[in-house]
């Protein structure tokens, strides 16, 4: 019975054993410092397991038990560790122990209790440092209070003290719950911060203080940082070359300045280095010439697409500055370009040239490649041209014109350069059907000269003869064949004359005599015989043609009686 | 005459290279994205520290102000930073799991992290200035911004929701 009984007590004391070494134990890194006389709360951090485990809190052995009588000064209550009020001698380590059926969690905690010091409502010990920026507004914060807000979440009224004198809701300080809002917060804005409530529990009031130890982050008025080089630009620069961009600036401490390319940084691309040069200013201190450089070892065709960005920030603002790469005008391009207009330039002066010596190259080119045209004029015609010219019956008015397609005519363009010329009253028998005969023979002919002479005469020359009407007939609407217009006078007013003639000059313009009609032996060579060869069919063979100069006398001679 | 000349010309030459390295040996600093520790804390003066492992946010008062932890920031991009712990050895990162978006420390080097872009996306976060104070909005989490609970001493963590009780808003200054 004995040893039934100790074997229980064995058991007993094992499990107790098992049970307490079970717990997995840790120390809590964070400390609670209460003031003496205040009534505070320790609530641990929060739960390892879920819902359905059980919180106990101990003492500083970590067996015995706090007390859940709500009257003990420190006690527990809804899983938290009460001070009602704390006092000193409750400092030291407490344990709060999580258990649920299948884990156990004991925990650590420091609590030290401080004095109080009279005249003293803050120790750097219990103090919780909170910084604000100087510039706008910011809050302060009470904290560890929500514990003591009711059932509505509102918490007793928060009274606030500024290195122990109390603040008054006003312009500057602003309370709302645990939070005092500061506006333009300034450097004076420094210093401890003490907040208040007063608390009841179990029918007694308790005082419950926190302390603030506030900093203000100064931020002293910037200036714009400036970018002194390049100014915005593109530069050409040679594929795989290498590339320093330099980034001139005057910083104050602090200011950021960075190189992107293609929304990046740059200096993250491969092969782009970044090195930076500070230059202390002699006359101020605070402001130093930073020289930023980027090195691009090789550049790139995708260097071309987006400029290079230098970057400097502060608070102030920011400056940027670009430089964009462009690949040089290459040479070849630049031959090819200079090609171009030299071609250019040849082919309009070449233009000028023949506008200008058309008539002589057209000569000169004919002249040297006669041969071949011999082939090519066996075209069925028989004459070059065919002249038609005014016939006058009148005795005496038809000297210029007959002296002209009699004698110089001929002469020329039949003796001097090969052309064979049909010359009606010339060239008919006699007793020949004159419509017949100026039908076929402009239809053998190459070329239809028409002989204008002066408008003086009263002779409307191609009047309505058959030979004009036939002629223009032929030249203009059947065979297409050329006409060539010579005047022998100026005429001033073509009024009178058909508008057939009009046409003809409009289109072709005329050819104007300048020559001498006395002369015995004219030349071919003049520009006005230049001109009409020009516009003759190249000749087939010189001289192939000639007539004796007595027959053209004696038609002239006929024609004169 | 012409070996004065020829003289003349070649100190000319050494006078420039003399020249040219020394405007290539001035002092320049290499310069790269540089790890800055920055301190941060919520609009209501909560600072960061670490519990159980977890980032939270609380009220440290005198004998545990050291716990505080300062974030280390590298700059990726112009407004694209990464934000560590411990010297940049643990990283905070967005992590999706169906559709829930998780702040999570990783063991990973913040420098190292620089190197590969597709892999740094999750640590990547998009700081935004506004007057005082900046937001961080997770890269790889579009729309979910780093935030702290209004109860102190709850963890570090993400939101996509703008409510009183959750603070994305935080002092960041170098330290």
């Amino acid at each position: 019975m004995m040893t039934l009984f100790w074997f229980a007590c064995f058991i007993v004391l094992f499990i107790s054993s098992l049970e307490a070494d079970d717990c997995v134990e840790f120390e809590d890194e964070i400390v609670l410092v209460i003031f003496e006389d205040e009534l505070d709360v320790h609530h641990g951090s929060s739960r390892k397991f879920g819902p359905p485990s059980n919180i106990s809190w101990y003492g500083s052995d970590g067996k015995t038990a706090i007390s859940m009588d709500r009257n003990s000064r420190v006690h527990q209550h809804r899983e938290m560790l009460w001070f009602v009020p704390a006092a000193i001698e409750d400092s030291g380590y407490y344990y709060l122990v999580e258990r649920n059926s299948t884990h156990c969690h004991k925990q650590k905690i420091k609590i030290e209790i401080l004095k109080k010091h009279p005249g003293r409502c803050y120790d750097v010990l219990s103090e919780y440092e909170q910084k604000l920026l100087s510039g706008p507004g910011g809050f302060i914060v009470c904290p560890h209070l929500n514990i003591f807000e009711d059932k509505n979440n509102n918490l007793p009224k928060v009274q606030w003290y500024k290195d122990c004198k109390p603040l008054l809701n006003n312009t500057k300080f602003n309370g709302l719950k645990a939070n005092l809002y500061l506006r333009n917060i300034q450097k004076e804005d420094e210093g401890h911060y003490t907040c208040l409530i007063s608390y009841g529990y179990m029918g007694k009031h308790y005082n419950i203080t926190r302390s603030i130890h506030l900093r203000i982050i100064g931020r002293e008025k910037k200036k714009m940082p400036v970018i002194l080089t390049p100014e915005n630009r593109t530069m050409e620069v040679e594929l795989g070359s290498q590339l320093l961009l330099d980034c001139n600036f005057t910083a104050q401490k602090n200011d950021l300045q960075y190189w992107t390319w293609n929304g990046s940084f740059a200096h993250k691309e491969p092969n782009i280095t970044w090195s930076e040069l500070s230059v202390p200013n002699l006359n101020d201190m605070n402001i130093v010439t930073r020289v930023s450089r980027l090195v691009i070892l090789k550049v790139e065709s995708r260097h071309y697409l987006y400029p290079f960005l230098c970057w400097v920030t502060n608070e102030a603002g920011i400056a940027t500055t670009y430089i964009a790469l462009r690949p040089p005008v290459s040479d070849s391009r630049m031959y090819l370009i200079g090609g171009f207009i030299s071609l250019a330039l040849v082919v309009t002066f070449s233009m000028f040239l023949y506008k200008i010596f058309k008539v002589e190259i057209v000569l000169l080119y004919r002249d040297s490649c006669h041969p071949y045209f011999l082939k090519k004029a066996l075209d069925g015609k028989v004459y070059d041209a065919y002249i038609l010219y005014p016939k006058y019956f009148e005795e005496g008015s038809s000297y210029i014109s007959d002296i002209f397609v009699f004698k110089i005519l001929p002469e020329v363009l039949e003796n001097q350069c090969g052309y064979n010329l049909f010359i009606y009253g010339r060239d008919d028998l006699v007793g020949e059907d004159a419509i017949m005969v100026i039908n076929e023979n402009i239809r053998k002919s190459r070329r239809l000269i028409i002989v204008l002479t002066g408008e003086h005469s009263s002779y409307n020359w191609l009047g309505n003869t058959s030979e004009q009407q036939i002629a223009m007939y032929n030249a203009l609407v059947q065979d297409g064949i050329k006409i060539i217009l010579i005047e022998l006078e100026k005429i001033k007013n073509y009024g009178n004359m058909p508008e057939s003639i009009k046409y003809l000059k409009q289109k072709h313009g005329v050819i104007q005599w300048k020559g001498d009609f006395m002369e015995e032996v004219p030349s071919a060579k003049t520009k006005f015989w230049r001109c009409i060869r020009y516009h003759m069919p190249a000749q087939r063979q010189q001289s192939s043609f000639t007539r004796e100069p007595s027959v053209l006398d004696s038609v002239l001679n006929s024609k004169k009686k | 005459m012409d070996l004065c000349v020829s003289l003349r010309g070649l100190l000319i030459t050494v006078l420039l290279f003399l020249f040219h390295s020394e405007t290539m040996s001035l002092p320049f600093e290499k310069m790269t994205s540089k790890k800055q520790a920055y301190r941060i804390w919520d609009i209501y003066q909560k600072t960061f520290y670490l519990r159980n492992n977890q980032l939270v946010a609380g009220y440290l008062q005198g004998p545990n102000t050291n716990l505080e932890e300062k974030i280390d920031m590298v700059s990726i991009e112009p407004h694209s930073v990464l934000l560590g712990i411990h010297d940049g050895s643990l990283c905070l990162a967005c992590v999706k799991s169906g559709d829930t978006v998780q702040l999570q420390l990783e063991a990973v080097n913040i420098t190292d992290l620089d190197k590969d872009r597709n892999e740094s996306k999750r640590f990547t976060f998009i700081k935004s200035e506004n007057g005082s104070t900046c937001s961080f909005e997770s890269a790889a989490c579009p729309g979910w911004f780093l935030c702290t609970q209004a109860d102190p001493d709850r963890p570090v963590s993400l939101s996509n929701t703008q409510t009183e009780a959750i603070i994305t808003k935080f002092y960041f200054q170098k330290e």
